[in-house]
């Protein structure tokens, strides 16, 4: 009966948040939020990526003029040429200048030295604009290059002695289902830009702003003296905080699930979906906590606001960069490296330990807030 | 006289501002918060060396045999399990429970498994950089054949591609260990020779001479990714962040405390309690930026020292978008109800405007349209790149008049019903307009100003448009820019009408076009002037298209536009708003069209 009550009691609770931020425009602003910021990550992401040379680009429509004699000017024209650049192969000075001074050209390149067998360096020379394209022409030049090197070395090294190290062999890449890939540095990053940067975004999103949403809204029932007006029904005060909190992490849990639901609309495959949502919970469940603790903790808002930006900083930063953290095993899931929840490294074991620990404070600042009533309030 | 009174009241309430926070904040909190902002830069320093390690064994690899175990381990992204037979290796590889199966000389990859391709892309860089540490070792060991292991040299110029020599006669060699060459020097087409004389490669130390061409491998090439001075240029923006929210957090007290009344009793005026309140978090936010340029080499891994002097550019140059932060915190606190609305709408605006400041700097293929952000400027400086007035004004005048306009129209919501009375959120914008237009003039410079927040929308649907390719992004970018420019071109006009202040007759309707229409064209072409730098091709097409009515057309758009929804929401009344923004919106993307088709049989392509 006694427990039947208390989840009236902590209904009626709920209720009132559901509709104080249904008056707000709190909800949509948190979706949108959500949304842009991880726009704006993986926009950074696919930027640095497509500056790598990872993105779908129209090479045919960028034009190198070659200048040089010899093998070492073939090779390296035809290597750029089957990379999709339209190259005009000049074999003078005088020739290029003209070519240049009447057409536009993205990419001068001049080859000094042209025997590939030979014994002094081959000079190459590139010349661009510091223009947007720079980073796809140096790309695309290295990847011929190094096609340039390869042959070169594979002619010279065989009349040097590299101590036995067969350094210049190559591996041969074999598809399991004798089928190439049609675009491998496009796959990886595509891949690397969703498993590594969205779906941490995603899945630590929530937790962030419900742990957020939970603080600010017990220090606004403190700040607008409202905390008082609560406590003259019968509610009790640790009723008032785990309720709010119960329903900020519920809010959270919902936003991981839809979430999901998206990428799976956008065709993104996220394995072991369970897992995903128990971990994803037990983020949420840590920052909400973190958020209820701070909350009682300090008592104006630019504290408690100041308070958590800090400590929820550190803690996302160390989750990038500890392995075996929460979100390190979330990617692992995400992508089926991996399809149980491992806690074997110490990180883990201290993301575990952090919620019994975060609700033990938790338990006591509530408990010396009802010893000291509203007096810190306002 | 008046303006030494407005200064003396400023400041005065800016000292009791920073009393008034001084005493709230307790010496534990103090320390508290210091020794947390220690703790994070800290972070900041390590995590570059310890690397980012969410993908830390991501990828599953079989090794069958045993000898890449040692290359595979420098790679924190795999997992590596020994293999005895290659049959169950592949059984493994093809139920997914491995990505790549390594043999001798042999990748196994699943073609079919994107994680798959993307661990063989990622084992290829690894066996690359493997190959050429081994052959830099090589080389030390046996020097004579520096240019038997390393036959190629590069050189790479970014300048305009044009009639120059290219001899790489004044290259420097940087620890190849190769013999000093003669370099072979070219004839020029007018058959001058080059006057500075062939010399010899010799081992120069890379800083010793600034500007001239440098000689590398091909696998050492990079291309060139602005990383570091991302970050550099987002740390500098950190002590904005927090003091805005800090800003943000005294006004709304001001408004929940009703204390703002007791300031609204005082002579002082509404732009001085605004000027007075945010003076002080300017200062420390200018400070905190300046001590980070100052700093920031010794806690990011890779940036380079920053002089006092470019260091006081830097802050000039953010100076308009840490204002514009302030500003939309002001807007925030007084378009909100409580405390969470106030976050939440806080944080969202402050995320559009990272999102703003931050992405159109790295993306490439926006390069003119990167150049409107003042982080691009920041960038500039940080790779040592010059800065000239031009590019300081293009960084800052947009920023700087957006963020006045946002501040007039925050600052004209302080008034004692707005700390009263709880409104809904469009009330209280059409409220602020209301109290900013005193007369129907005012929507002239209300339209120019809301050229340059029309401009950042625009900007930020580009960039989000990188992300529907095709003819979807194109239909995206151009319905959503025009939903925003009519939107934003009318919304004075709107205000106006709802509260009653326009007479339904035609002379009204003329009078109202004009302004708000006229505004915006002025706005727009000021803002093209300011752009001319950066977007000289397009300037030349505008000045060749401009002679044959293309100055013209545009203000035909913004009177057609403006003109369907003055007589539209005079005549309809205010509920049909949306109706004449949609209008107006299909009339401007039809207008689009056209002038990209124009342009098309215009150029021949």
């Amino acid at each position: 009966m006694v427990t039947f009550r208390a989840s009236l009691r902590f209904l009626v609770l709920i209720r009132k948040e559901i509709v104080s931020l249904s008056k707000e425009k709190t909800l949509p602003f948190t979706i949108v939020i959500q949304l842009l910021t991880v726009l704006l990550s993986v926009s950074l992401a696919s930027s640095f990526a497509f500056s790598a040379g990872g993105g779908e680009l129209e090479t045919g429509s960028m034009r190198v003029v070659i200048q040089g004699q010899g093998e070492s000017t073939t090779t390296l024209a035809n290597s750029l040429s089957d990379r999709g650049l339209y190259v005009l192969r000049v074999n003078t000075v005088e020739e290029a200048n003209e070519l240049i001074a009447n057409s536009r050209i993205d990419l001068d390149i001049r080859v000094i030295g042209g025997d590939l067998g030979g014994s002094d360096p081959i000079f190459v020379s590139l010349r661009m604009r510091d223009s947007p394209i720079a980073s796809t022409l140096i790309r695309l030049s290295k990847e011929s290059l190094e096609d340039l090197q390869r042959v070169a070395r594979q002619q010279r090294l065989d009349t040097v002695n590299l101590k036995g190290e067969n350094v210049l062999a190559s591996f041969e890449s074999k598809p399991l289902n004798g089928e190439q890939a049609a675009s491998p540095v496009a796959s990886f990053y595509a891949f690397e830009t969703t498993y590594a940067i969205m779906i941490p975004l995603i899945f630590s999103l929530p937790a962030l702003i419900s742990g957020g949403l939970a603080m600010d809204s017990l220090t606004q029932e403190r700040e607008r003296r409202t905390l008082g007006v609560l406590l003259v029904t019968p509610v009790t005060r640790f009723d008032i905080y785990s309720s709010k909190l119960l329903f900020y992490t519920i809010l959270g849990i919902t936003q991981i699930v839809v979430w999901m639901l998206i990428l799976q609309v956008m065709g993104i495959s996220i394995e072991n979906t369970t897992n995903i949502l128990v971990l994803g919970s037990l983020m949420i469940v840590m920052f909400v906590l973190l958020g209820g603790v701070i909350s009682a903790r300090f008592k104006t808002k630019t504290l408690t606001q100041l308070a958590y930006s800090v400590v929820a900083t550190l803690l996302t930063m160390s989750w990038f960069a500890l392995r075996g953290s929460p979100i390190n095993m979330m990617v692992k899931l995400a992508a089926g490296t991996t399809s149980a929840l491992e806690f074997d490294s110490f990180s883990s074991i201290l993301f575990l330990a952090a919620i019994p620990l975060l609700c033990m404070i938790f338990l006591k600042e509530v408990h010396r807030e009802n010893d000291i009533g509203l007096v810190n309030s306002g | 006289m008046g303006l030494m009174l407005s200064s003396r009241r400023i400041l005065h309430l800016s000292k009791w501002e920073v009393l008034r926070a001084w005493r709230k904040t307790s010496p534990k909190s103090l320390l508290v918060g210091v020794l947390l902002t220690v703790l994070i830069m800290a972070f900041v320093a390590v995590t570059p060396t310890s690397g980012i390690q969410v993908t830390n064994g991501l990828y599953v690899v079989g090794v069958i045999v045993g000898d890449y175990n040692e290359m595979l381990d420098s790679e924190t992204r795999f997992s590596t399990y020994s293999f005895t037979d290659r049959p169950t290796a592949l059984a493994k590889l093809s139920s997914g429970q491995l990505d790549l199966v390594i043999g001798r000389g042999v990748v196994y990859f699943d073609s079919q498994n994107e994680k798959s391709i993307a661990a063989t892309t990622v084992f290829e860089e690894v066996w690359r950089e493997n190959r050429e540490a081994v052959l830099r070792q090589q080389r030390d060991l046996n020097p004579d054949q520096a240019n038997m292991i390393f036959p190629i040299l590069v050189s790479v110029s970014y300048s305009e591609v044009e009639r120059q020599l290219v001899a790489p006669n004044e290259a420097i060699i940087i620890d190849l260990g190769i013999q000093p060459v003669e370099f072979p020097v070219e004839q020029p087409i007018d058959g001058q020779l080059d006057p500075s004389p062939p010399i010899s490669a010799s081992l120069i130390p890379i800083d010793s001479q600034v500007g001239v061409d440098v000689l590398t491998t091909p696998s050492q090439l990079a291309p060139p990714l602005p990383f570091v001075s991302t970050i550099v240029a987002v740390s500098l923006l950190a002590p904005t962040f927090f003091l805005s929210q800090m800003y943000g957090n005294g006004m709304m007290s001001e408004k929940t405390g009703a204390k703002g009344r007791m300031l609204l009793a005082t002579p002082l005026r509404r732009f001085e309690i605004v000027a007075g309140k945010t003076l002080p978090y300017l200062i420390i936010a200018v400070l905190g930026t300046f001590a980070i340029t100052q700093l920031q080499s010794f806690f990011i891994e890779g940036s380079s020292k920053i002089g006092v002097l470019q260091g006081g550019i830097m802050v000039l140059l953010l100076l308009p978008a840490t204002l514009m932060f302030f500003a939309v915190s002001l807007t925030s606190v007084m378009l909100s109800r409580g405390f969470k609305e106030a976050t939440v709408i806080s944080v969202f605006l402050s995320t559009f405007l990272s999102l703003y400041l931050i992405a159109p700097s790295a993306l490439p293929l926006t390069f003119p349209v990167s150049l409107v952000s003042p982080v691009t400027g920041l960038m500039q400086i940080t790779e040592g790149g010059v800065l000239t007035i031009e590019d300081f004004l293009r960084f800052t005048i947009p920023f700087s008049i957006l963020s006045l306009s946002i501040f007039a129209v925050a600052g004209s919501l302080i008034s004692e019903e707005s700390f009263f009375v709880q409104k809904r959120l469009i009330p209280k914008i059409v409220d602020g307009l209301e109290l900013l237009i005193s007369r129907e003039s005012i929507l002239i410079p209300l339209g120019f100003a809301s050229v340059f927040f029309a401009f950042s929308v625009q900007l930020m649907l580009v960039t989000l448009g990188i992300f529907f390719r095709g003819l979807g992004g194109f239909l995206f970018i151009i319905l959503a820019s025009a939903l925003v420019t009519e939107t934003l071109k009318s919304v004075g006009l709107y205000a106006l009408v709802l509260r009653g202040r326009v007479r339904r007759d035609i002379r009204s309707v003329i009078k109202l076009t004009f302004f708000s229409a006229g505004g915006f064209y002025v706005g727009e072409k000021v803002f093209l002037l300011l752009l001319a730098a950066s977007f000289l091709p397009l300037l030349s097409l505008y000045s060749e298209t401009s002679r044959i009515g293309f100055l013209l057309l545009p203000f035909l758009l913004h009177m057609a536009t403006s003109g369907l929804l003055s007589s539209g929401l005079i005549y309809g009344g205010p509920r049909f708003y949306p109706l004449f923004i949609l209008l107006s919106s299909l009339l401007h993307i039809a207008f689009v069209i056209y002038i990209i088709r124009l342009m098309i049989s215009l150029l021949g392509l």
